[in-house]
């Protein structure tokens, strides 16, 4: 791997870990006790750490490590995780992010920081300890710890604190001939302190010192509850109480901190040499021998059956038995467990997934796509011959074409809800900014779609909720006194719907006064003050480029900002964007896209002289214009199709390209489109059949071109035009509103 | 060895002195019997010599027993060896360590 290759991966592996650090730091705000997150966070200042040093990105390595350090210390319970906090630590996550793209960018690690940006790091990080200063102080911790057991003696011996933590959890229960024995519990604490600190100490007595008359001066009733921290390993601790081990029950748990050096030190065991847990964690020194021997032996007693072969269930077994008899934290059994099954795992993903060059990607399906034109062109030729043989031979290859398109398509289907969950960020960001309580609900985000297309989606998403969340939702004492929940609400939901991919972003925020969208049309000499309009249309007309300005968005309770953007880049993906909204009630837009820009299946028809295509996924059924299946003309622009009416378009009407040689009343067909919400019918001279369509966008000059989304190949060499059903429905509805209009003139 | 008053102003402590020590607790201990039915207890420990595990016990004892019948024990005095030993354990604050007698510093 070269270096810049290596370097790729890494800026990968950033951005990665910033997302989670991001929706971690996330869900802390909603919950921060939330251990996963708060590990979360830390792993990923302490991973891109190890890795910044790895490539010797220093600068990297010292402001992460401080937020890590940080970070362990609110883990650990000793700093509080203060919500202004949090937003530091946001500020963190977004300072890593410039650190290590301008660090990167640079062309040697050597290079001096952009002053600018180390002062802003250097600020952020005094802010980190200004609030990490204003934490709990060790002793004060102590003092409610101590008062906590106080409050239920003999507790503490069963419970693990819950906090992590970076302390060996101690706990020593004196049998009552201690003393007698010549044993001052005393100078083992003070053995114990002199190898490291003893951070937390709590002393009691077994209840029954208390009873009546219980009390003997002479036995010992004496536990400790020891919170002890130093660069020893179990085995140190364990002898220093090695003495005692006649008149002591001793547990001694290792700190969550040594609970991660194991894991590090599990991963890194041999896969052959991963068998047996006991052995395993006697190895890296969470157990003790002594621990082992009685596990074992408890294990012996219950059952000797266990043969060598049955490994799994003697795992399981010798790890319920440590943890029963306290040697070890049930999480380090499990984790242990879990690493080791992660190990497994990880190891076969590696083999099963591999990082590819989008480009590459790219490439292998353009590629895709000329053998979908070439293999159609040897369809032609072999019709042409007449060589009957060669039809399954080619039926063959056809079926493998198409296969290898649907699979290198389906290298590039992610599930959107990866690109989603960024907008909880941007939501949070402007909610912060605009005194909003704003709750973001995403659903349907395992729905897949063309990378290509996620990208391009991201940023109109991004106008679309940053609009909901700035104009369409009210501020909390708005909302309160318009009887709303003071919570706004955005709603983002995503489905796949015949071939498309439907995005909806719901508000449920002020709505549009259709009426001052009206005004401000006339206003700007985009309707006439005549025109008649429906509510729909009129709601549309903030798509459009003229009352885009900032002032009258603010007019407009700002939905007009940019609209008219983001329905070009929604187009400009073959897509649309379709509004609806309830003054008082919200504002619902819709996107739909189709669900890659590479190759769909088509369905090829003949209108004049030329050859169309129809995205297959839209085509509803096709009818036989004329035939007496119910298909009756109604009025000019309408047909009655069994019972329903539809608008519909004659194609070389449309086109005027009639072919002057067609004999006038020849059979014409109707294909009936459906687009979401809409139907109609598209009236072509032939039907041709499916095809696997490579769609070739259109140049710059035919980008005015009405209905036509790019065109095709054909195997015969010649062109097709594939059609725009969604242009087409709005055309076909304004030749009814026209007609309507027509009819209401006259 | 009046501990009657109520007030800690006119109080006189109770003085344990010498060794703490498993070899005296017993003694020690039947000598503190009769106070466990005080509302509050004054102790002085500044003249004691020696402090085991036993003694501190024994210490312990005395302040858990008086709390669960409602009663206060206060030290008003105490010498560095108790000041170690409470600080090893980090029960000066329930001992109440500060507000009594010299080498309190010592007990953080």
């Amino acid at each position: 791997m070269s270096l810049d290759s290596a370097r790729q991966a890494f800026l990968a592996e950033v951005a990665e870990l910033l997302q989670s650090m991001e929706d971690a730091l996330l869900a802390l705000e909603d919950d921060p006790e939330d251990a996963e997150s708060l590990n979360a966070v830390f792993r990923a200042m302490h991973t891109i750490k190890g890795t910044g040093g790895v490539f010797g990105y220093d600068s990297i390595v010292d402001f992460t490590h401080t937020v890590e350090t940080l970070m362990d210390r609110v883990r650990s319970g000793q700093v509080p995780l203060t919500r202004p906090l949090i937003a530091t630590l946001f500020e963190c996550r977004d300072h890593t992010a410039r650190l290590v793209d301008t660090i990167v960018a640079a062309s040697t690690p050597d290079e001096p920081l952009d002053p600018e940006l180390a002062r802003a790091g250097e600020a952020l990080l005094a802010r980190l300890g200004h609030s990490g200063g204003a934490g709990v102080s060790p002793e004060s911790a102590s003092g409610s710890a101590a008062d906590a057991n106080a409050a239920s003696p003999s507790a503490s011996d069963t419970k693990y604190l819950p906090v992590v933590s970076d302390l060996w959890m101690i706990t020593l229960r004196f049998k009552r001939d201690t003393f007698r024995d010549g044993i001052d519990p005393l100078s083992f604490l003070r053995y114990l302190g002199s190898l490291g600190e003893l951070v937390h100490v709590t002393t009691q007595l077994d209840p029954e010192a208390l009873r009546e008359d219980g009390f003997d001066a002479e036995s010992c009733y004496l536990e400790f509850g020891l919170g002890f921290r130093g660069e020893v390993d179990k085995p140190t601790i364990a002898g220093v109480f090695e003495f005692a081990d006649q008149d002591c029950e001793i547990r001694i748990l290792e700190p969550d901190t040594a609970q991660s050096k194991y894991l590090d030190l599990l991963a890194a065991v041999p896969d052959d040499q991963v068998g047996w847990i006991g052995d395993l964690l006697l190895r890296i020194g969470a157990l003790t021998q002594g621990e082992l021997d009685r596990a074992l032996e408890t294990q012996a007693a219950e059952s000797s059956d266990v043969g060598e072969g049955e490994s799994e269930t003697r795992k399981r077994r010798v790890g319920e038995i440590l943890v029963e008899q306290g040697s070890i934290k049930p999480a380090v059994v499990e984790q242990a467990a879990r690493t080791q099954e992660a190990a497994r795992t990880r190891r076969q993903e590696e083999a099963h997934f591999i990082r590819v060059d989008a480009q590459r990607l790219g490439h292998l399906i353009d590629l895709i796509g000329e053998l979908v034109t070439s293999s159609a062109a040897i369809r032609v030729l072999v019709k042409r011959a007449g060589v009957e043989d060669m039809n399954e031979v080619i039926d063959g290859v056809e079926y493998l074409v198409s296969e290898i398109r649907d699979n290198a398509l389906q290298l590039r289907m992610v599930p959107i809800g990866d690109s989603l969950s960024r907008f909880k960020r941007v939501v949070r960001d402007t909610c912060r900014e605009l005194g909003k309580e704003i709750e973001l609900v995403i659903t349907g985000g395992e729905t897949e779609l063309d990378k290509t297309v996620v990208e391009k989606m991201i940023d109109p998403l991004t106008h679309l909720i940053r609009n909901a969340v700035d104009h369409g939702i009210e501020t909390p004492e708005v909302r309160r006194s318009r009887g709303k929940p003071a919570q706004g609400r955005v709603h983002i939901n995503a489905y796949h719907d015949s071939g498309h991919i439907v995005v909806e972003i719901a508000d449920d925020g002020a709505g549009l006064d259709a009426e001052r969208i009206r005004a401000k049309a006339e206003a700007a000499g985009l309707v006439k003050p005549d025109d008649v309009l429906t509510r729909e249309e009129t709601l549309r007309l903030i798509f459009a480029p003229g009352l885009s300005t900032k002032e009258q968005a603010t007019n407009l309770s700002g939905r007009g900002v940019g609209m008219d953007v983001v329905r070009r880049n929604i187009e400009a993906l073959r897509g649309t964007v379709e509004l609806d909204s309830r003054l008082g009630e919200g504002t619902q837009v819709t996107i739909v896209l189709p669900l890659t820009l590479a190759i769909i299946d088509g369905f090829l028809v003949g209108a004049g002289a030329d050859q169309y295509v129809i995205p297959l996924s839209q085509v509803a059924e096709c009818v036989e214009m004329g035939a007496a299946s119910g298909v009756k003309r109604h009025g000019e622009h309408y047909i009655n199709l069994r019972g329903e009416v539809l608008p519909f378009i004659r194609l070389t009407e449309l086109f005027e390209n009639a072919d002057p040689e067609r004999r006038a009343g020849r059979r014409e067909s109707l294909v009936v489109v459906r687009f979401g919400h809409h139907k109609m019918g598209l009236v072509v001279d032939t039907l041709l059949g499916e095809l696997q369509t490579v769609i070739k966008p259109l140049g710059k000059v035919f980008e005015r071109l009405r209905g036509v989304a790019g065109a095709t190949i054909l195997g015969t060499g010649d062109i097709a035009l594939i059609l725009d059903v969604a242009e087409l429905a709005a055309i076909a509805e304004g030749q009814r509103a026209v007609a309507g209009r027509r009819l209401a003139g006259a | 060895m009046n501990a009657r008053s109520e007030r800690p102003t006119d109080t006189e402590p109770l003085v344990l002195d010498g060794d703490l020590t498993i070899y005296t607790v017993a003694e020690t201990a039947t000598r503190l019997r009769p106070y466990l039915a005080e509302r509050r207890l004054y102790l002085d420990l500044s003249a004691v010599s020696e402090l085991d595990g036993a003694g501190l016990q024994l210490l312990l004892w005395l302040r858990e027993t008086l709390h669960a019948r409602g009663g206060a024990l206060r030290l008003v005095a105490h010498s560095p060896v108790v000041a170690e030993v409470l600080g090893l354990l980090q029960l000066s604050g329930r001992f109440d360590l500060d507000s009594a007698g010299p080498a309190a510093g010592e007990a953080a």
